[in-house]
C-alpha cells in the first residue's frame, strides 16, 4: 500500500464525525480509518450538506488528497445562496416547530451570521418551492449530472476514490433516462451505465472512477437503529432517524464494521470499479431482501 | 425530412395554420422554421415554448430524438427555473398570468428573492448543455446550435464553449440579433436603449414572429437552408454576419471568436 498522507470524505452527515470531538476516541468510521492510515483528514461531510456544495469546497483539494470517500446524498436538497442545508426533513421541522432543525434554529442561523428572521423568510421560500414548484426529474437530473462530472474528472486524474451511496434515491436516473426507444434503452452509454434493479425497476448511475456500494448507508442506519431498540413503533422509528444522535448514524459497532471496509478497499489497493456488497461486512444484518442500488 | 426546434420562444412560432386561436392577430407570412419546413417539404416534430428553462426543452429533445433528421437548438438563459408545472418562469417574468397562478408567482417571487444561487444555476446549465452536445454526438444527430444570451458568463468564460463538439455554433447572441433586428428597420435606436424585455414587450405580438421581423425570419431561414443544404455540421463557429449586414460591427455582443 503507497503512503497515504491525506483523504477527504465528501458528503453529508454520513461522514460528518471524524473523530476530532469525540471525547471517547476515534468512534467513528472516518476517524478510525484516518487514524489507522495515519492519514490527514482534510475534509469530512456537513449535516444535510447539498451534493454540488461538497464538491465545490472539495475541487480546490483534488491534487494533495490521496483518497476520497464519496458520500452520495439525496437529490431533493433545495441549494441556496446561504449555504443553508435545506431538505424535506428542515422544512418539515421548522414548519411543526419540533425536531432537531427547530431546536437548532438559533444555533444555524449564527453560524451563517443571519438574522433569526432571514432564516424564516428562506424556509417559507424553501416551503413554496417545494409545494408549488419541485420538479423531481430536474433535481435528480442535477444530481447525475454533478455525479457524473465528478466521476468523470476523478477517473481523469486517477483519483482513488470510494462512492457509497447515502439514499436509495443517491444514483437514481431521473424517470425519462436513459434517453431513447426500446433496445436502446438498454445499450450502456458511455458516462450514464443503466441496471435494472432486481427490487426495484429502477434506473442508477454506476460510478466509474472507483468501487461503490450496493445497499444505502440510510438502510443500513435504519437496521442499525432496529437492532439497537427492538419492537420500534414506524413513527418511533423515523422520528428516531430524524433526529439522531449517532455519530455518521450508526452505532459504534456498525462505525467500526464501515472502517473495516473502506480499509479493505484502500489496504487491498482495489479502486476498480466494481461493486462494494455491503453485506459482506454488515453480517449481522439480514439484508437479503434489501434494495440494491446495484448489482 | 423531419425538423425539431429545440428551444423557448426564439422558436416557438411554428406551424402556426394548424392552430387558428393563436394566428387570428399574428403577422401572416411564414417565420422562419416554417419556411425551412416548406422548403424541403419537411415535417416540424417539436417546436420551442415561450419562456420555458433549459432543463424543459432538454425533456422536449428527449421525446425526438431518435426520430429528428435535424435539430436546431435555441439555448435559453440560465436563470429561468424548471417547475413541476413546466410553467414559464424567469427573473423578470413570473407574475400571475394564464400560464401561471398566482401561487407559482409568488413561490417564484421567494424563489428569486430568497433562495436563488446565481453560481448553482449556472453550473446546472453548463453541465445541461454539456449533456445535450454529449447526446447529439452519441445519437450522431445534425445539430446546430445557437445562443440567446448568458446572465452569468462573462465572454471569456463563454469562450469556453468551444468545447460544443456536435454542430455548429451561431457567432451572435440571438438576444442581440433580435434588438438588430429592430434597429435596422429603424424601430429603436439602440444605442440609447438596451433593455431587451421592453421591446419584446412592445413589438412581438403584432409585429414580429419568434422575436424576429420578417425579413429577419427569412434571412434566418436561409442560413438555415444553406447549412442544410451544405451538410455541413462540423463544430464550429457558424458566421450570422454574412446573412446580417452590419451585424459584426455590434462587438460587444458577439460572445465567440475563433479568429
Amino acid at each position: 500500500m503507497n503512503t497515504i498522507n491525506k483523504i477527504a470524505f465528501v458528503g453529508d452527515s454520513f461522514c460528518m464525525n471524524a473523530g476530532q470531538d469525540h471525547q471517547g476516541g476515534h468512534d467513528d468510521w472516518p476517524g478510525i480509518v484516518a487514524k489507522e492510515l495515519n492519514a490527514e483528514i482534510i475534509q469530512t461531510g456537513f449535516g444535510g450538506q447539498h451534493l454540488h456544495r461538497a464538491i465545490v469546497e472539495f475541487l480546490p483539494k483534488l491534487y494533495e488528497t490521496d483518497i476520497i470517500v464519496m458520500c452520495v446524498t439525496e437529490p431533493f436538497r433545495l441549494f441556496n445562496r446561504h449555504d443553508l442545508s435545506i431538505n424535506f426533513t428542515w422544512v418539515e421541522q421548522l414548519k411543526a416547530k419540533a425536531g432537531n432543525h427547530w431546536e437548532l434554529r438559533h444555533t444555524t442561523a449564527d453560524a451563517l451570521g443571519m438574522p433569526l428572521d432571514k432564516l424564516f423568510e428562506v424556509f417559507n421560500a424553501a416551503e413554496l418551492y417545494y409545494e408549488h414548484l419541485f420538479d423531481s426529474d430536474f433535481v435528480q437530473f442535477n444530481n447525475i449530472s454533478c455525479i457524473s462530472f465528478f466521476d468523470n474528472l476523478l477517473k481523469e486524474h486517477n483519483k482513488k476514490v470510494i462512492w457509497l451511496p447515502c439514499f436509495d434515491q443517491s444514483f437514481r436516473l431521473p424517470s425519462f433516462w436513459p434517453p431513447g426507444k426500446g433496445d436502446d434503452r438498454n445499450k450502456s452509454h458511455t458516462k450514464i451505465l443503466p441496471i435494472i434493479n432486481p427490487h426495484l425497476i429502477s434506473y442508477n448511475y454506476i460510478p466509474i472512477s472507483g468501487p461503490s456500494g450496493n445497499i444505502s448507508l440510510t438502510h443500513l442506519s435504519t437496521i442499525d437503529l432496529q437492532m439497537s431498540i427492538p419492537g420500534l413503533s414506524e413513527d418511533r422509528l423515523n422520528h428516531l432517524l430524524k433526529n439522531d444522535s449517532r455519530r455518521n448514524h450508526f452505532n459504534i459497532e456498525n462505525n467500526h464494521k464501515m472502517a473495516t471496509l473502506i480499509l479493505d478497499i484502500i489496504k487491498n489497493d482495489n479502486f476498480s470499479p466494481d461493486v462494494i456488497k455491503m453485506e459482506d461486512y454488515f453480517t449481522h444484518m439480514s439484508l437479503d431482501h434489501t434494495l440494491r442500488v446495484r448489482l | 425530412m423531419k425538423i425539431a426546434f429545440i428551444g423557448d420562444s426564439f422558436c416557438t412560432d411554428v406551424n402556426r395554420y394548424f392552430n387558428s386561436d393563436e394566428i387570428k392577430k399574428r403577422p401572416s407570412w411564414l417565420s422562419f422554421p416554417e419556411i425551412v419546413a416548406q422548403h424541403y417539404n419537411a415535417e416540424v416534430i417539436m417546436r420551442g415554448e415561450r419562456g420555458i428553462a433549459l432543463f424543459h426543452s432538454y425533456e422536449n429533445l428527449l421525446k425526438i430524438i431518435d426520430d429528428a433528421d435535424y435539430i436546431i437548438l435555441f439555448i435559453t438563459k440560465e436563470f429561468r427555473l424548471p417547475n413541476m408545472h413546466r410553467a414559464p418562469i424567469t427573473p423578470t417574468n413570473h407574475q400571475p398570468s394564464l400560464e401561471i397562478s398566482k401561487k407559482l408567482s409568488i413561490a417564484a417571487t421567494h424563489y428569486y428573492e430568497d433562495v436563488i444561487s446565481l453560481d448553482f444555476h449556472t453550473l446546472v446549465h453548463r453541465l445541461l448543455i454539456q449533456e445535450i452536445d454529449r447526446l447529439m454526438i452519441e445519437k450522431k444527430k445534425k445539430c446546430i446550435w445557437f445562443f440567446v444570451r448568458f446572465d452569468n458568463f462573462d465572454y471569456t468564460d463563454a469562450y469556453q464553449f468551444k468545447w460544443i463538439n456536435s454542430g455548429p455554433v451561431g457567432s451572435h447572441l440571438l438576444d442581440d440579433l433580435t434588438l438588430y433586428d429592430l434597429s435596422s428597420r429603424n424601430i429603436i435606436d439602440t444605442t440609447k436603449d438596451y433593455a431587451v424585455a421592453n421591446y419584446f414587450e412592445k413589438y412581438d405580438y403584432n409585429q414580429r414572429l419568434n422575436h424576429f421581423g420578417q425579413e429577419t425570419n427569412q434571412k434566418f431561414a436561409n442560413l438555415l437552408i444553406d447549412r442544410i443544404d451544405a451538410d455541413n455540421f462540423t463544430p464550429e463557429l457558424l458566421f450570422m454576419d454574412s446573412y446580417f449586414n452590419g451585424l459584426s460591427s455590434w462587438r460587444f455582443n458577439q460572445w465567440r471568436d475563433f479568429v
